[in-house]
């Protein structure tokens, strides 16, 4: 009776005649593009991520100063009703919030936040870089 | 190896990666061709298996190895893109294989040269259903131990050594018909 082991032995020699290559001298070039562009999509969603994130932050802070400077650009929304009043209230709340310093501090407020979003960005990509 | 490029990978150094391309590619190359038997689709499976591997390298916990958990992969993407095209292939008679059939096998295919062996392989895998093709070259081509081919494959243990047995019954049935026809008409 011939043992198990030698059939299993020769049955891994004649198998070994089978291992197929890639043919396609371009395989790992491509494959790495892929792998690179999948990167790319991936830290583009995650600083995306990160934007909002900053967004709501600084949004909440803006509301938060403008709370605690007594300042309330939506104080007469609830008295007007329809389109023309609700344009005439925009126009009056810009005037306002122009008059009472609050959009010129709403602007500073959002570029502070757009530089600190920028700056978060560009440390981590400098981080991913250095990395490689 | 597999633990430092996958720590570099997951920090960010993406080019890394290159190193299990170039690792594994042609086993999984191997392992897609033999379930889908068709060049183009092999490598455009194992490319994308590579994709899907790089974009849930995190969630890869290391309770295997890297070639399992991505063999995994080719094997699934492979199984898929197989079911969508084809029917598995008739089987063979699955009795034991009489010694006289390993011995003959092996004279036969011995005194061949490496490009007829290599053929004579390629066209008895071929008259192999998928799965046998598969567990052959997982355990025989690739050493994957049981454990790692019920992984890979989902089969449970005890049906893989079943599998496995009959699957190389099989394949020597097959060498050994057609060496003998190859014999009778060279005589």
């Amino acid at each position: 009776m011939m043992k198990n082991s030698h059939i299993d032995k020769l049955t891994k020699e004649i198998l070994k005649n089978s291992l197929l290559e890639v043919t396609n001298p371009d395989f790992n070039v491509t494959t790495m593009k892929k792998i690179q562009h999948e990167s790319r999509k991936q830290r583009i969603l995650e600083n995306i991520f990160l934007c909002f994130l900053v967004f709501v932050a600084v949004d909440a802070l803006i509301f938060l100063v403008l709370w605690l400077t007594g300042l309330n650009i939506f104080e007469v929304a609830h008295r007007l009703i329809g389109m023309p009043h609700q344009i005439l209230f925009h126009a009056e709340k810009l005037k306002n919030s122009i008059i009472e310093n609050a959009f010129i501090k709403y602007v500073m407020l959002s570029f502070g936040g757009v530089m600190l979003l920028l700056m978060l960005i560009e440390s981590k990509l400098k981080l991913l870089d250095r990395s490689k | 190896m597999d633990d430092l490029y996958l720590r570099l990978v997951l920090e960010g150094n993406v080019s890394k990666f290159s190193y299990f391309v170039d690792k594994y590619k042609g086993m999984a190359f191997s392992i897609a061709f033999r379930i889908v038997d068709n060049r183009e689709d092999a490598e455009e499976i194992v490319q994308d298996a590579f994709l899907k591997a790089f974009r849930s390298l995190e969630k890869f916990r290391k309770d295997s190895k890297f070639s399992t958990w991505f063999y995994r992969i080719v094997v699934n993407s492979s199984l898929s893109r197989a079911r969508s095209k084809k029917p598995e292939l008739s089987s063979i008679d699955e009795g034991d294989i009489a010694d006289v059939f390993v011995e003959s096998v092996e004279s036969a295919y011995r005194s061949l040269e490496l490009s007829d062996q290599k053929k004579f392989v390629h066209l008895a895998l071929e008259e192999l259903s998928i799965e046998d093709r598969l567990l052959l070259t997982l355990h025989y081509l690739n050493e994957n131990s049981i454990d790692e081919i019920t992984e890979i494959t989902g089969i449970i243990q005890e049906n893989v050594k079943m599998k496995l047995y009959r699957a190389r019954n099989k394949m020597y049935r097959i060498l050994n018909k057609n060496l003998q026809l190859e014999i009778q008409s060279l005589l």
